[in-house]
């Protein structure tokens, strides 16, 4: 479906995980994020910013 | 987990954890569909829920109802089948309960080192009906053709 990548915010200083899919699971992305957005508990790994990118 | 089995204190504080985190889904009407070992994470903070890429809202799933779906669409059978409970395996319209089913089986692979779908009595019990009733008809195919061998690995 794609990857996840471990990365630093360099700005921020912290430590942040990005995930890529491919453009075939793009509508199932958006909605994973949509439903991670309306969540706001230490359990879920919370949604910091949802972009489309095509490379 | 792939491990073997923990210590009933750990299955007990990561089980309310992820029982935790899926009230507080549930709450928002979303329904993750997709509970599996392979999606809980062990961070220093405790138990992390990963992968909502199954996830819907309850909402959202009435708007789908309303609007007629192609019968293939409506029959795509999306999540693990280790973990799926019976109505997701059908295909049918899944609630809260099919993440508590999920967790049922989670709990109890923390539990007992192993997967329920290994502890079943046949190999198949724990495919989803669909699929059973397609592989059904070949199945005795499969076993002459392998020489009445029994099978050696998880169909899933």
């Amino acid at each position: 479906m794609g990857e996840v990548f471990k990365a630093r915010d360099t700005r921020l200083g912290r430590e942040v995980a990005i995930k890529a899919v491919h453009q075939e699971f793009s509508g199932r992305f958006q909605r994973e994020a949509r439903a991670i957005s309306a969540l706001n508990h230490p359990t879920y790994a919370p949604c910091m910013i949802s972009a489309r990118t095509i490379w | 987990m792939q491990r073997g089995r923990l210590p009933m204190d750990l299955v007990l504080c990561w089980g309310a954890q992820i029982a935790d985190a899926l009230a507080a889904a549930h709450a928002k009407g979303i329904i993750h569909r997709d509970l599996k070992p392979g999606n809980l994470m062990v961070t220093k903070t405790g138990i992390k829920v990963l992968d909502f890429g199954l996830a819907n809202s309850a909402k959202a799933s009435t708007r789908r109802r309303a609007t007629p779906t192609p019968r293939t669409a409506s029959r795509t059978i999306l999540g693990t089948p280790a973990y799926m409970a019976p109505e997701q395996q059908e295909g049918k319209e899944c609630d809260p309960r099919t993440d508590i089913y999920a967790l049922g089986l989670v709990l109890y692979e923390m539990a007992t080192g192993r997967r329920m779908a290994q502890d079943q009595a046949t190999p198949f019990e724990g495919l989803p009906a669909i699929l059973l009733q397609t592989v059904r008809p070949v199945l005795p195919e499969i076993r002459t053709s392998a020489g009445n061998r029994q099978p050696t690995s998880e169909s899933h």
